[in-house]
């Protein structure tokens, strides 16, 4: 019995390098804010991969370098590209404006989407992907605080299942390549 | 019997001997005894100054009583620091004028899938005849309140502080990971 279960997910479709989601659930659905301050609403984007981050725009570090990675991701797709959003949700919402996460995006790519709202929005956004964020307030730094974050990249299929999950510094490569598996059907 | 019972001081003393023999041998005689520092491919990836050409921005950063450092927008600097010397070093402070209100030391660590930076408080150490690395999500400078955007191609000067050995200038090239 466990024997055939094997067989069975091994061979009963694409080997992910993402870690899939068991049992197959619609990804929750939330409604923010874009860089252009339009509602963006999770649901309405069926049809296409959503690639989903948390981060903020003061973050020097792992934020880039995942947007990095969308970007080489974007770049790897080609034209299968259009059909992914690429979306980063601020755990920042203090500083992180529409307006300013317009412009931090747009330095990677004028096609990503950077969502915010209120803490009452967000915060649930949070809770349902399981998303831990701490204001920390460090001595002796400039910064006025920073933000430790879960920085896990996730993946939401064309039906709006919530299918993958990637651990930080997942290579791009293998990140494009379940898309494009995904996207082949 | 009397040749097996050699002092615990005797066999310190041969172990320096023994040990400094193995200095001499292994670092060549061209080590220099103080700290010897270099950087290597120092680099940033692009940054937009969030600052320049918004009002509101500014206003907001104004607004929420932070310093510009502490709103404005935020970059990150890598290099790989060597030390050809036989004694160990330690980078305490850098600076990048012109490009940023403030740069500080910070290191990235992970614990269970969240990320944390954190100010490295003593500085970080480059031990003798040994390199550091200041990569992705771990060491690196932490650029504050940048004074203009960052793009692929532009180069700026950081001037970095050590315990011991003189300032040190490097060129930083801003370019794609």
């Amino acid at each position: 019995m466990i024997l055939g279960l094997l067989l069975l997910s091994s061979c009963g479709g694409p080997r992910f390098h993402g870690n899939v989601r068991q049992p197959v659930q619609p990804a929750p659905d939330f409604s923010l804010i874009d860089q252009e301050g339009r509602t963006w609403r999770l649901s309405d984007h069926k049809g296409g991969v959503v690639v989903m981050y948390f981060g903020y725009t003061y973050c020097p570090d792992v934020c880039p370098t995942t947007l990095g990675d969308f970007k080489r991701i974007q770049t790897a797709l080609g034209e299968k590209a259009d059909e992914v959003w690429f979306v980063l949700i601020t755990v920042d919402p203090e500083r992180d404006t529409p307006e300013r996460l317009g412009k931090y995006i747009s330095f990677f790519s004028p096609h990503f989407v950077g969502l915010t709202g209120s803490v009452e929005d967000l915060t649930p956004v949070y809770e349902a992907y399981d998303i831990y964020v701490e204001k920390v307030y460090p001595e002796d730094s400039a910064a006025d605080y920073l933000v430790n974050h879960t920085a896990t990249v996730f993946l939401v299929d064309p039906e709006g299942n919530w299918r993958l999950v990637y651990e930080y510094g997942t290579p791009p490569d293998e990140i494009a390549e379940d898309i494009d598996d995904i996207l082949n059907g | 019997m009397t040749l097996r019972r050699v002092s615990v001081r005797g066999v310190a003393a041969l172990s320096l001997i023994v040990g400094a023999v193995g200095v001499l041998v292994g670092c060549g005689p061209m080590a220099p005894p103080a700290p010897a520092i270099t950087g290597e491919d120092a680099w940033s990836r692009p940054s937009a100054a969030m600052t320049a050409g918004s009002e509101d921005m500014n206003e907001a950063a104004d607004a929420a009583g932070g310093q510009e450092a502490g709103q404005g927008a935020t970059g990150a600097v890598f290099m790989t620091l060597k030390n050809d010397g036989r004694r160990p070093d330690t980078l305490i402070a850098a600076h990048a004028d012109g490009i940023a209100e403030a740069v500080e030391l910070h290191r990235t660590t992970e614990e269970d899938g969240v990320m944390k930076m954190q100010p490295v408080e003593s500085g970080i150490e480059i031990p003798a005849q040994s390199e550091v690395v200041l990569k992705p999500g771990d060491y690196h400078m932490m650029l504050l309140g940048l004074k203009r955007d960052l793009k692929v191609g532009d180069t700026f000067t950081v001037t970095l502080s050590f315990e011991l050995s003189d300032p040190l200038e490097l060129s930083v090239e801003v370019r794609e990971p």
